[in-house]
């Protein structure tokens, strides 16, 4: 072994070497963080999933008793349910909305630099602080919403946040006001695509629709494919505006699947349990990424292939 | 001299091997005291520590602007009495007090003193065992100390006969009054004699509420904040735990499933609490209370006339062009045939079990609660009252400009509030009672927003409520 290395180190070289010591230098407090303070609780949570535990006393071993509980549990499935319908309204949404503004923003027009900064900019504001301005958007009697529903529209709006029917749609609409960073991918990914494309497009008399459908959105479908897989998974961890705005009601239709699991962890004081719910939706966003990898080959182009 | 080198593969040993320590270490059973033996501590001693050394002792609490100014003050006075001793404070937002209480406790650094937080499930701690049980130092006092307190101050934490935790503030429950708007609408005060055996029923509560009522104006003479299955139940003669579970402080059911007396009571009670808004139309709704609550406090606003709740209602900032009453609260059933609902939000404070400083720790918990120096700048910051029956008095009447209410008023209905106080809010000493409320919660939105009735919703609930409760049972493993 020491011959092999001998030959390696060699091989590799005084400058090398250097950096490789540099490398595992500037890695380490990565590395020991993940290790200690994120490795170490993920697989200690998989463990005490199989046990009662409240973090205070001993955890006793029960096997699969949290899991089969959960399958048990009435508002599991309902906070499942309610996140699974958050996450088709809020990522489709997102994805047509943040796709039709990047095409807007994209367009070479005086002061685009500035309409860029407007629509990234609530991207960089706090979830609670976007929470409670929201709930002065969505108030029924004195909120902007309604408001211009009713001005504009003639429309009385509903109660957004306290009618069973309309608390999800109101946080989808919420969801808007977060794609500010998809908003500037979908540009980045716009501005790479080569102009040689759309001259020779239009030198064979393409149109902007058919540049858009044949050209454009063909060549943008890995950022979409990018954006729908980080959408999905993070629209399963939605908790702050739940938490902030509705406390997961009225009647627990806005009980949203990680707000059921810290109200387990930290109210109920069963972190086994809850334990076991975090590793269930770990399992249902690798299937969902499973299945979008899968029939990502059906729809996403990739130049290079 | 040759150099020890590390290649990445030893270096990937390493950290395999620091993460299979800490994997090992988080997984490894724990020395701690099981649940629900509650460990005992020794009569007070002289600690160990020297004289010459002060002893250091953590007190955790809420952050809350006003409640960390009297704490970092209360602190001073304390050590200024006690130089021997030095007071840390940790300040932790409402909704981390308890996950951080819990993971200090169990990595073995929790405060010596655990002070107000935010759900304060003060029960569910001493079932585990965090708390010590204060009997044997409240024993040692003079018999002066213990007759000083009010009773339920000093029963409301004690379970199966031992002494959970001190309170020591006290906020009553009652119905908080905007004086100017009954003066607008000429309407008579409200009662304040908790002693009154007639009470104040709800039909007369309903009926002052329709004079202060102006829906049209989105002016409204009432609103029960209490929401909460427990009051109502109460208020209409019964109630939803059994005395062994109050005793015990472990919720092992809700009467109403097995009493039809306690089941009619909450559907009753809860039928009432849902018809002022949809049939006497005396309170908001629950989306107009939520538009008019953004504005601010409804009863400091006049949005309301009466509001039903704790004595927060008059806490803060008072607007100077209005006047602000107190009075009893409402009895429910027909005719006032129920009872007047008699109960209070105590505070307490709890020594950690694993303190290596009991006697420091008490010295720090008898001082909050009991001696005038520190209930005077308590009241510098909350109206909060004291437990202490000797400085109730002086401590009102430095207070007295809050209330547009003689002295005197004021003293009999804060003293009749506490004197006939029956109990905390279950919140505090139920175990098990926090996933009940939720459920609760739940199920009577749907009364509240008038797409269910009463029955409906309590037939719907009280499975939903067991079912939580045998969950906590079989987790507790008593």
């Amino acid at each position: 072994m020491n011959l092999a290395m001998t030959k390696r180190r060699t091989r590799l070289g005084v400058q090398a070497r250097k950096e490789e010591r540099a490398f595992f230098l500037f890695i380490s407090p990565w590395l020991v963080g993940f290790i200690f303070f994120t490795a170490g609780p993920i697989l200690a949570s998989f463990y005490f999933s199989f046990n009662f535990y409240d973090v205070v006393t001993p955890a006793r071993w029960v096997g699969l008793l949290n899991y089969t509980d959960l399958l048990k549990d009435e508002l599991f499935w309902q906070s499942l349910k309610v996140t699974a319908i958050y996450s088709v309204g809020s990522v489709a949404l997102g994805i047509l909305a943040s796709l039709f503004i990047a095409l807007l923003l994209n367009r070479n027009i005086h002061g685009v630099a500035v309409f860029r900064t407007i629509f990234y900019l609530p991207s960089v504001i706090s979830g609670v602080a976007v929470s409670l301005l929201w709930m002065w958007l969505l108030n029924t009697d004195f909120g902007m919403v309604n408001f211009v529903l009713l001005k504009v529209f003639g429309i009385h709006g509903p109660s957004w946040l306290m009618n069973k029917y309309w608390v999800i749609p109101a946080i989808v609409l919420m969801s808007l006001w977060g794609i500010g960073g998809s908003i500037v991918i979908y540009l980045a990914r716009l501005q790479g695509i080569p102009t040689e494309f759309f001259e020779a497009a239009e030198i064979d008399g393409a149109g902007y629709w058919s540049k858009l459908v044949n050209i454009t959105l063909p060549l943008m479908t890995p950022v979409i494919f990018f954006n729908t897989i980080t959408g999905v998974i993070g629209s399963f961890q939605v908790f702050t505006q739940a938490y902030v705005m509705t406390s997961g009601g009225p009647n627990n239709a806005s009980l949203f699947y990680v707000l059921y699991l810290y109200r387990n962890a930290f109210r109920y004081w069963r972190m086994g349990y809850a334990s076991a719910q975090a590793w269930i939706l770990f399992m249902i966003l690798i299937v969902l990424t499973a299945i979008l990898l899968r029939t990502s080959s059906r729809w996403v182009y990739y130049e290079a292939g | 001299m040759n150099k020890t080198k590390m290649n990445r593969r030893d270096f990937l040993r390493l950290g395999m091997l620091t993460s299979a320590g800490a994997i090992l270490a988080s997984c490894a059973p724990k020395t701690e005291t099981p649940a629900a033996e509650v460990p005992k501590v020794e009569a007070p001693t002289a600690t160990a520590q020297t004289a010459a050394q002060p002893v250091k002792i953590q007190i955790m609490w809420r952050t809350n602007p006003d409640e960390n100014k009297m704490l970092d003050e209360l602190i001073k006075v304390f050590q200024g009495k006690h130089p021997d001793i030095t007071v840390e404070s940790i300040y932790v937002p409402w909704d981390e007090y308890e996950p951080k209480l819990m993971t200090m406790y169990t990595s073995g650094i929790a405060p010596d003193v655990y002070g107000t937080g935010g759900t304060n499930p003060y029960i569910e701690r001493w079932v585990r065992g965090m708390v010590l049980e204060l009997d044997e130092f409240v024993n040692a006092e003079s018999s002066n100390f213990t007759q000083d307190i009010f009773p339920v101050g000093l029963n409301a934490y004690r379970k199966k006969g031992k002494l959970a935790a001190l309170a020591f503030c006290i906020c009553p429950s009652g119905v908080w009054v905007n004086a100017t708007r009954f003066d607008e609408a000429s309407v008579p005060y409200p009662p304040i004699d908790w002693t009154d055996p007639k009470g104040w029923s709800w039909e007369e509560v309903i009926a002052t509420a329709k004079k202060l009522t102006n829906a049209d104006e989105k002016k409204y003479g009432f609103n029960p904040s209490h929401a909460g299955p427990w009051y109502y139940t109460r208020m209409w003669g019964k109630d939803l735990v059994s005395k062994e579970d109050y005793e015990s402080g472990i919720l092992h059911k809700i009467m109403a499933s097995s009493d039809t007396a306690v089941y009619d009571a909450l559907v009753a009670g809860l039928q009432a609490r849902a018809d002022t808004m949809w049939k006497d139309k005396v309170a908001p709704s629950p989306d107009t209370a939520n538009s008019l609550g953004q504005i601010g406090p409804m009863l400091k606003t006049g949005a309301i006339a009466m509001e039903f709740t704790g004595g927060w209602a008059v806490w803060g900032d008072l607007p100077k062009e209005m006047k602000f009453r107190a009075a009893i609260n409402p009895k429910g059933g027909v005719g006032g045939s129920g009872t007047t609902c008699k109960n209070i939000w105590a505070d307490p404070l709890e020594i950690c079990s694993k303190t290596k400083a009991p006697d420091q720790s008490w010295k720090l918990v008898r001082f909050i609660a009991m001696e005038p120096d520190a209930i005077a700048v308590e009241g510098k910051y909350r109206n909060v009252l004291p437990v202490s029956k000797s400085v109730l008095e002086s401590f009102i009447t430095a207070q007295k400009d809050r209330l547009a209410m003689p002295i005197e008023d004021q003293i009999k209905f804060y003293k009749g509030a506490i004197e006939q106080a029956e109990t905390t809010v279950p919140d505090h000493i139920l175990v098990g009672w926090a996933k009940v409320r939720d459920v609760f919660n739940s199920a009577t939105e749907s009364l509240w927003l008038n797409e269910k009735t009463a029955k409906e919703v309590v037939d719907d609930m009280l499975p939903k409520a067991q079912a939580a409760i045998d969950a906590n049972l079989k987790e507790l493993n008593l």
